[in-house]
């Protein structure tokens, strides 16, 4: 087991969701890197580990929501001029993005998650249910709210 | 135009019954420039899944992550026709080394092996010339009779 072989193919799929987070593709880029480097020195327990793709999600979404926080809390202590100028880029640059933030924020874990691994990553129920070990039905179920709850949102604000 | 089947795809999608082919198709659909007024509402969804959906790592990511856990980044290697033919070439000047030390040896062995065989008349001449008493013409004589018997063993 080694890092290109059992880590490095989740690369792509944890950039997606820590941008979904945080809406800024170099933090992103840089929480990607640290999940990986974090699973690499515990990489004494990978063959204990039953689903590593979790494990590595669970990690990456802990570090984005946390480095949101941190974003958010620069942004409160930043004068007005230039948190309003920092908040305009951002949107101007990311807002197809910002858009599919906003919604799945609303949604509850592990809706959220389901909804992520489906729309975005393009997986089909039984490995979402391999994924995140549950069954596909439970899938199907959570999925179909999550939609259901993006359609209701869209509904009242338009 | 009749866009039933994509406004029935919309509600089967939100119903979660949609195939993972099907929400292809949506999201195909409002990635176009055309969308009708009443569809429109659904674009921004699309869309950004869309977007999010072919966002991915660039290739310095993996360099860069490599050589920060201490692992040595593997690169292909441009390996050009010369190097690749290489060994055929090694082999090759092998085989050339091996028939020319052959031949050298056999034409050894023959040469010996006629010496031994049928004594030449130069030998005989030699062997019958006293140096104090020949002349310089005998001594040339010699000579001419060795050079002859040289060119003949090249022959044979």
């Amino acid at each position: 087991m080694d890092l290109r072989s059992t880590i490095l193919p989740y690369r792509d799929s944890l950039y997606r969701l820590a941008l979904s987070i945080t809406g800024h593709t170099g933090e992103a880029e840089d929480i990607v890197q640290e999940t990986m480097i974090r699973a690499w020195e515990r990489r004494e327990e990978w063959p204990m580990i039953k689903n590593i793709g979790g494990w590595l999600t669970l990690i990456c979404r802990n570090l984005a929501l946390d480095s949101r926080k941190r974003s958010q809390r620069t942004l409160l202590a930043a004068t007005p001029r230039e948190a309003a100028t920092d908040d305009a880029t951002r949107l101007e640059a990311r807002d197809t993005l910002d858009y599919i933030r906003r919604c799945a924020a609303t949604l509850p874990s592990p809706q959220d998650e389901i909804f992520r691994l489906r729309d975005i990553e393009g997986l089909s129920y039984r490995d979402i249910a391999l994924r995140l070990d549950i069954s596909e039905d439970q899938v199907r179920v959570y999925l179909h709210r999550a939609r259901r709850r993006l359609r209701e949102l869209i509904v009242n604000k338009s | 135009m009749d866009y039933k089947y994509i406004e029935q795809l919309i509600d089967r999608y939100f119903e979660g019954e949609t195939t993972l082919e099907e929400e292809h198709i949506l999201r195909d659909f409002f990635s176009q420039g055309q969308v009708p007024q009443h569809l429109e509402i659904w674009q921004p969804l699309f869309q950004s899944v869309a977007s999010l959906a072919a966002e991915h790592l660039d290739e310095h990511f993996d360099r860069r992550l490599l050589e920060r856990v201490g692992e040595t980044h593997v690169t292909a290697q441009r390996i050009t026709l010369q190097r690749r033919l290489q060994p055929l070439f090694k082999a090759a000047a092998f085989v050339a080394f091996a028939i020319v030390i052959g031949s050298a040896i056999e034409h050894a062995t023959s040469d010996t092996v006629t010496h031994e065989a049928t004594p030449t008349a130069p030998a005989i001449v030699q062997d019958e010339l006293d140096p104090d008493e020949a002349t310089p013409l005998d001594i040339r004589s010699a000579e001419v009779a060795e050079k002859a018997d040289s060119v003949k063993l090249l022959q044979n």
